[in-house]
């Protein structure tokens, strides 16, 4: 049974880099190579944030002769990648999964079942380790010989620290199961831990070159203060090809604490996953009901569904805080960067350009309708049975994402006004552009519904809807920053480079909307 | 009411429904049965517009299914098999968002909800999110929903399942109360004896063709409708 439900994960987990999914056709082999090859760019993409980072350490390290320190860092890193990459996912596939009680239901061992999800996390965590690992083993052995010892180890221990990794994200997101059964506005709660999260997340990354240049300067310090952290010395160790039984207490402890875990989820798997941890309940007290035309009540439903939802909110709408963020700190910082500009009069010239294109990029990670057509899943019968056209329930779910993008797009371009005076073009590129990206988004949702999701991260998170159009939102946003900085420049100027990228834009939004009127509104209608 | 005409629907090789006619007059409680696979929740769906045709009319109310697929929901009410509904309402939200799309007045459906939600036992729990209500409270749930806007026409796939002995009695009661008001209910079921005890039309179909149809008493004679059905099932 064990072997069923291990194909069952692995079909899943595979299902997710072809883009294939049970609700659709069965893709073409060019389809899969290309949804492959569009998962590689994605990986090396990524990749290659790590590479700089690592490089940039290795050196000065392989010089100090802290190889140990170089390598508990990757360790680190990997880690910290994995924790953060899958814990959510460990939440929505261990605890909450949809199928879990009709599994339990049926003659399989819960530990089996426990088992093949964790295999399938295992997966995921192997994946996000390999996206530091192999950037950080490149970057070493360019800066030095990496001894065979050290090579052995850095493979035995990659899929370690996966194990690690899973012990701990299993242990989180019990937690973050349990913690979400007692709270009463789930949404809010989880919005709030993980903006918080994430604030220190990119307080790090932004400030990731200072400390990656104080870790260089200060390499010999940070291995006296680390050399008592003994986990960390035999990791380093083990993987720099200094000693053999680092590698071997290495493994015992990264190891030790995934056998903990998983025994101690075994035997509690089938209480964690049916005891209801629900709220009082609470009485309905007859009131006057409000009344709203089809047209609102569609868009309150597709508000109401994003509110309840932290996933969907969190994955979506991330980027509407970090535009309004972006814009703060535009206010804020208005006099440096007048200075700089003073300073570097070329500069100033694409500045508009540049911030158009920055917002874009933000409401180009700010996607509520990719996924709003798959979270419709096995509901999608109630609008099908109503008095309700496809178009109309398109245009409610654009009409949502309108209303949480646009006032963001326009915020930000209005304080655009305090470094340039081409704040009105920037206005108009970004409200098209927050179209585009809406528009766009619901055509790939609607082209690459997956409908039979058994938990809502599988629709929102491992979506293809999602990943396509961010990657062709940014498309864009590339081929026109490159237009101007090879060409246009030169030739035309900000403001006219502006206009035509917004005629350019409108063409698109025009285009995408007759199409989702139309054959969209129609596919729409005929799904499921 | 309801009239379906030379309804033909495949999936790929498999014919699910084959040239079903059939026809339901204002008034009448048609039950339709057949054995699990036979074309019966396929023929549904098609009705309420949410599955195309590949040939074959489906009219209500006089309007066609095909041509003017809104106009003819607007006349409809569809309770499906499983009663999966939006988790993320609660069950007044629910009601409320099915009365703004059916633009059902705030008056009639303060009414209604009170009236049916009284029936049903249900009105404590309409606080309650859907997601935390059981599989025969989502179908009471269901059931509320449809009635709202009063339709002409009542479209229901296994009703009874999940309901307990009290809430399937009240919902009899309130198909025949929708009938003597002139409206229509076409429904499938495997309970024979309610089909029988409550229809005045039958419908059989095996493997997608309509083996018998017509007025309760010409299908069955003197038989019970359950020996009429085994015997229809063993000739084909």
């Amino acid at each position: 049974m064990l072997k069923t439900l291990l194909r069952v994960r692995l079909a899943a987990f595979a299902a997710y880099f072809t883009g294939a999914s049970r609700s659709q056709k069965k893709r073409s082999g060019a389809q899969k190579i290309g949804m492959l090859l569009l998962m590689l760019y994605c990986f090396a993409a990524f990749g290659m944030l790590f590479y700089t980072s690592f490089s940039a350490l290795a050196g000065v390290y392989a010089k100090l002769s802290l190889g140990w320190l170089y390598f508990a860092m990757y360790a680190v890193a990997a880690f910290a990648l994995m924790v953060f990459g899958t814990v959510f996912t460990a939440k929505a596939q261990l605890f909450e999964a949809k199928d879990n009680e009709l599994l339990l239901s049926l003659p399989v061992r819960p530990r089996d079942i426990l088992a093949s999800r964790m295999v399938s996390l295992l997966l995921w965590n192997l994946l996000f380790g390999l996206m530091v690992a192999v950037p950080a083993l490149l970057a070493w052995t360019q800066a030095a010989r990496l001894p065979a010892l050290g090579f052995v180890s850095f493979i035995l221990l990659l899929p370690a620290l996966a194990c690690f990794s899973l012990a701990v994200t299993s242990l989180l997101a019990w937690a973050l199961s349990l913690l979400g059964s007692r709270v009463r506005n789930k949404s809010l709660a989880t919005i709030i831990g993980s903006v918080v999260f994430l604030g220190l997340y990119f307080a790090v990354i932004f400030r990731m070159n200072s400390y990656i240049t104080q870790l260089a300067q200060n390499g010999a310090q940070i291995a006296a203060a680390l050399s008592g952290a003994k986990v960390l010395v035999w990791l380093g160790r083990a993987m720099a090809g200094e000693s053999a039984p680092a590698l071997v207490w290495s493994l015992l402890a990264t190891l030790a604490p995934f056998g903990l875990v998983s025994w101690l989820l075994s035997r509690s798997f089938t209480r964690i996953v049916t005891t209801k941890r629900g709220l009082p309940k609470v009485r309905y007290e007859e009131k006057a009901l409000r009344t709203a035309s089809a047209d609102t009540a569609l868009v309150r439903r597709e508000l109401r569904r994003l509110g309840a939802n932290p996933t969907y909110l969190l994955n979506s709408g991330l980027g509407v805080l970090f535009l309004l963020a972006a814009a703060v700190v535009l206010v804020i910082k208005r006099d440096v960067i007048l200075d700089v500009l003073a300073q570097m009069p070329e500069l100033a010239s694409s500045l508009p350009v540049f911030l158009a294109l920055a917002i874009g990029g933000m409401l180009g990670m700010t996607l509520f309708t990719p996924s709003s057509v798959s979270l419709e899943g096995r509901n999608l019968w109630i609008l099908q049975s109503m008095p309700v056209s496809g178009a109309q329930v398109l245009r409610a779910k654009l009409r949502m994402a309108d209303l949480l993008t646009l006032p963001a797009a326009v915020i930000a371009s209005v304080c655009c006004a305090c470094v340039t005076e081409l704040s009105p073009l920037i206005l108009l590129d970004s409200v098209l552009f927050a179209r585009f990206a809406n528009v766009l988004g619901l055509r790939e949702g609607i082209v690459h519904a997956k409908l039979d999701w058994s938990n809502e991260a599988q629709a929102v998170k491992q979506s293809w809807a999602v990943m396509l159009t961010m990657l062709v939102c940014w498309g864009v946003l590339l081929a026109a920053g490159a237009a101007w900085l090879m060409w246009l420049a030169e030739l035309v100027s900000p403001e006219a480079f502006l206009l035509g990228f917004g005629a350019v834009l409108l063409f698109l939004d025009t285009l995408l909307l007759r199409w989702l009127q139309t054959a969209g509104a129609e596919r729409f209608s005929r799904l499921g | 009411m309801l009239v379906i005409n030379h309804l033909t629907k495949a999936f790929g090789d498999k014919l699910a429904v084959g040239d079903l006619s059939l026809h339901i007059a204002p008034g009448e409680i048609c039950a339709f049965i057949g054995h699990n696979g036979a074309g019966k929740t396929t023929t549904i769906k098609a009705c309420c517009g949410i599955l195309q045709p590949d040939s074959g009319e489906i009219f209500i109310a006089g309007k066609s299914v095909a041509n003017d697929p809104i106009a003819c929901k607007k006349e409809l009410a569809y309770i499906p098999d499983n009663p999966d509904l939006y988790e993320f309402l609660s069950g007044i939200q629910y009601l409320n968002f099915v009365a703004d799309i059916f633009g059902v007045s705030q008056a009639d459906r303060q009414s209604r909800i009170h009236r049916y939600a009284d029936l049903f036992d249900l009105t404590s729990d309409l606080a309650q999110p859907v997601s935390s209500y059981s599989h025969g409270m989502k179908q009471k749930l269901a059931i509320i929903s449809a009635l709202l806007h009063e339709p002409k026409l009542i479209i229901m796939d296994e009703p009874f399942v999940g309901l307990d002995p009290t809430a399937s009695h009240l919902l009899k009661e309130l198909m025949r109360e929708h009938c003597r008001n002139g409206g229509a209910i076409f429904f499938s079921t495997h309970v024979l004896e309610v089909a029988e005890k409550l229809c005045d039309k039958v419908a059989i179909l095996r493997k997608g063709k309509l083996i018998a149809s017509g007025t309760m008493e010409d299908v069955k004679g003197n038989q019970s409708l359950e020996e009429v059905f085994l015997e229809l099932e063993a000739e084909s």
